[in-house]
């Protein structure tokens, strides 16, 4: 229910036993190894031990490749990927099954292989398409197309603007020698494909004459047929290359059995690399390596028994003053969803307190006040419940939906009190199609009494900030300086309760007396005296903080109307076209469309009234994240084998 | 014969539906912009992009919603146009000012932090949540100007 309580380990055990050792940390899954490097900088550590070098680059490469390889599997082989993993159960053993990994790794190979086959036989496949295009305008040329020259006369391919006419051409051939020929084989929008013959003797003349009309010269290489020919050639080619792909798709496909397998082997390898990234923090000697590192207290027990199976010297040791201890905050299974709003914000101080059971009901319950709503409640309910029982997803996800079951039960009954259930629609159903007029009952009607919902919410607010103030308090005895706190915190009290009697009695008194509190303890920690009452004069003006914090659980009125308004639009909307089916269709969507933007707006806010108003009142953050070596499995969950 | 109030009430609530859905068309194209550069990199992000894109798009809705309470109000759609005088259309005018005027430029404020969280994603897709309930912080207060314009014309005819 708290922050766990962290040792430090220090540890020297035989390079030997290395793979072993990192292997049982990984078992027992609770120790995280820092940086030593400070140690390095210590010239007699520098001198005996060095940085471990780890294999995190080879083992990476190998996650690439096995990524590659499953993607390509997905594409090709048809294999689809579920938005919810379910887990299969494995040993330790099983995962770390060598022939198996093995076995994997060289279909890895293979697959990689094809797929990059595939993609050279694109990029042959795309160079033969440009020829093709090449040769298409040319197709009524019936001349080999590389064949430039006879024994007397010179062939010539070339295009020139579409603008230029027939006419201008032949005119200008003409002129310049009559021993020459121009033809049109081909025009297009942009350009006219011209074959010209002419004596080897004007050749040079002919093609200066034509040189205004911006034309120019087209070269094909190795085409010894017609321009026909060549391209019946090509779609041949073409044609196989397809044909070669088609094979090689299928070839991939054929492996799309061991996708199951690849996904154990992609989770060993996950391990892998947080092995080598531990690995890498080690400081190794001639024989020997060095490590330290975290671990929560309560688990030392197991922590002794599984390094009593090496030869190695370990020393546990409390953190020390100035040590950064990573966080790791344990709860009941109730709060721990919880984690997933905190973590958000930011990790308590080692020294702090854990807010996730401070928070816990205040989150909850603000959630369903400003959802209210029994269906949208149940809706969140049921679609967590059949979530968590179906695919137990684990991790963000799983705090995620665990924490939705919770959201739906609290909307629901809050939905409840103010006698909602999609908005108005039991009224608007029994009034449009049933002729009678049914109302639930509702203890208060926030539409018609907006009043006393706001109350009510600044009154919540109220309470919540006292209760982290009185939190601060308690922070303040446990660390020795529980007067500092209380000074702090009493004499706005006073002036609050000065605030109420005044309100209620017209006397200026106890408010007088409350702003007297605070002047005289708010500058106390200046050093000299005018300081100590400027300061205390000035704290006067966090009243205008106080009265934002305040105002800002309006909130809690504004959204709960919010869901309420817009669900009730859609039932007026869902009515008007007068037929079932549109009164269903427009119903349906309607009420999707509000459930999906409260359900984000409503978490947002809930959680901004801790953050901001809450937190502000005793939050120590800046944890650190305890990330110990355990595993971190995406497809399967690795079951203890309590005898290894 | 129509009153002068009714269609000072009709102006009102054009400008709730047309303002606010101006707003909501230039947020999400804004967010398309940006959105559309991205899948010229990564076409695998199109669910992604397509969540930032609709969020500054319910301004319009609410926007929709308003006109239609308020025409609902005075009868419009049940075909008996109530009679409002001047004062009653000046305050339904009045009335459908907050979601017009803070839907538009919450729209506008919504999608340029909404194209904001759409680079977000391109270097670090893990942390798209952060992204929606950065641009979904702004919803807030169009929500708060729909409720205003719904409580308003609620009591007011």
């Amino acid at each position: 229910m708290s922050i766990a309580k962290m040792k430090r380990l220090r540890l020297i055990a035989l390079n030997d036993q290395k793979e072993d050792l990192l292997a049982g940390l990984l078992h027992v899954g609770c120790v995280e190894v820092s940086e030593a490097e400070d140690k390095l900088t210590d010239p007699e550590w520098a001198a005996l031990v060095k940085k471990d070098e780890a294999s995190v680059l080879d083992v990476r490469a190998r996650i690439n490749a096995l990524g590659s390889a499953m993607e390509a599997l997905k594409k090709y082989g048809g294999v689809k990927s579920a938005l919810f993993e379910i887990r299969s159960e494995i040993s330790e053993e099983a995962l770390f099954d060598e022939a198996l990994y093995q076995k994997e790794m060289e279909s890895a190979d293979k697959i990689n292989d094809l797929v990059r086959e595939i993609a050279q036989n694109y990029s042959k496949e795309n160079r033969l398409s440009g020829i093709r295009a090449g040769l298409v305008p040319w197709k009524a040329a019936d001349w080999p197309m590389d064949q430039e020259s006879t024994a007397a006369t010179d062939i010539t391919f070339g295009t020139c603007p579409v603008k230029n006419l027939m006419e201008d051409l032949t005119a200008a051939v003409e002129a310049a020698a009559p021993e020459a020929a121009i033809a049109r084989i081909h025009e297009d929008r942009e350009l006219k494909y011209l074959m010209i013959i002419t004596h080897k003797s004007v050749t040079e003349a002919v093609l200066e004459a034509l040189r205004p009309f911006a034309f120019s010269h087209a070269h094909f290489k190795d085409m010894p047929g017609t321009a026909a020919e060549e391209i019946q050639k090509l779609d041949i080619s073409l044609a196989a290359l397809k044909e070669e792909r088609a094979k090689l798709e299928q070839e991939i496909a054929s492996y799309k059995d061991e996708y199951g397998v690849m996904k154990i082997c992609m989770d060993r390898l996950t391990a892998d690399v947080d092995k080598e990234y531990t690995h890498e923090k080690f400081l190794k000697g001639d024989s020997v390596f060095y490590a330290e590192g975290w671990f929560p207290e309560n688990r030392m027990e197991k922590l002794t028994k599984e390094l009593e199976k090496f030869t190695c010297a370990y020393e546990y040791a409390d953190p020390q003053e100035g040590d950064t201890v990573p966080v790791l905050c344990e709860n009941s299974k109730l709060v721990t969803p919880m984690h997933m709003v905190t973590e958000m914000y930011s990790l308590p101080a080692y020294d702090g307190v854990d807010p996730n059971p401070l928070i816990f009901p205040f989150f909850v319950f603000y959630f369903g006040f400003m959802f209210a709503d029994m269906g949208y409640g149940l809706i969140i309910l049921l679609v967590s419940l059949f979530i968590t029982k179906k695919f137990k997803p684990k991790g963000t996800m799983g705090y995620m939906f665990n924490l939705g079951i919770l959201l739906g039960i609290s909307t629901t009954i809050c939905g409840f009190f103010i006698g909602s259930f999609f908005g108005d629609a039991v009224t608007v159903i029994s009034e449009t199609f049933m002729g009678q007029t049914r109302e639930l009952w509702a203890l208060i009607n926030p539409l018609k009494d907006p009043m006393t919902v706001l109350y009510f919410g600044i009154i919540l607010g109220i309470i919540q900030m006292v209760f982290g103030q009185c939190i601060k308090i308690w922070m303040g005895f446990r660390d020795g300086n529980g007067l500092d706190a209380v000074l702090d915190v009493v004499p706005w009290w006073i002036l609050f309760i000065g605030i109420g009697l005044t309100v209620a009695f017209g006397s200026p008194i106890p408010v007088i007396i409350g702003a007297l509190a605070l002047i005289c303890t708010q500058g106390r920690h200046n050093p000299t005296i005018p300081g100590k009452i400027f300061g205390g004069v000035a704290s006067l003006y966090d009243i205008t903080s106080w009265l934002g914090d305040v105002l800002s659980y309006a909130r809690l009125m504004a959204l709960m109307l919010a869901t309420t308004v817009i669900a009730n639009v859609v039932n007026i909307l869902a009515t008007l076209p007068g037929s079932i089916i549109a009164f269903i269709v427009i119903f349906v969507v309607g009420h999707i469309f509000n459930l999906g933007i409260n359900l984000i707006g409503t978490y947002v806010h809930a959680a901004r009234l801790q953050y901001l108003e809450f937190f502000g009142k005793f939050y120590k953050d800046g944890g650190v994240p305890f990330k110990p070596l355990a595993y971190n499995t995406k497809y399967v969950d690795v079951v203890e084998d309590e005898n290894a | 014969m129509m009153t002068l109030g009714t269609a000072i009430a009709f102006i009102g609530a054009s400008l709730a539906v047309g303002l606010a859905c101006s707003g909501s068309a230039k947020g999400v194209g804004c967010v398309g912009e940006a959105g559309a550069g991205v899948l010229s990199e990564d076409p695998g992000k199109f669910a992604q992009v397509l969540i930032l894109q609709i969020i500054p798009g319910t301004q319009g809705l609410y926007g929709l919603v308003a006109w239609f309470f308020t025409c609902m109000k005075m009868g419009f759609f049940a075909g008996n146009l109530m009679e409002l005088t001047t004062p009653q259309g000046l305050s339904l005018f009045a009335a459908c000012l907050p979601i017009g005027i803070g839907g538009y430029l919450s729209a506008i404020a919504q999608g340029r932090c909404a194209a904001a969280a759409v680079s977000l994603i391109v270097k670090r897709p893990e942390e798209m949540s952060k992204g929606i309930i950065m641009a979904i912080m702004v919803e807030f207060y169009a929500i708060l100007c729909l409720l205003a314009t719904f409580l308003m014309v609620n009591s007011l005819i």
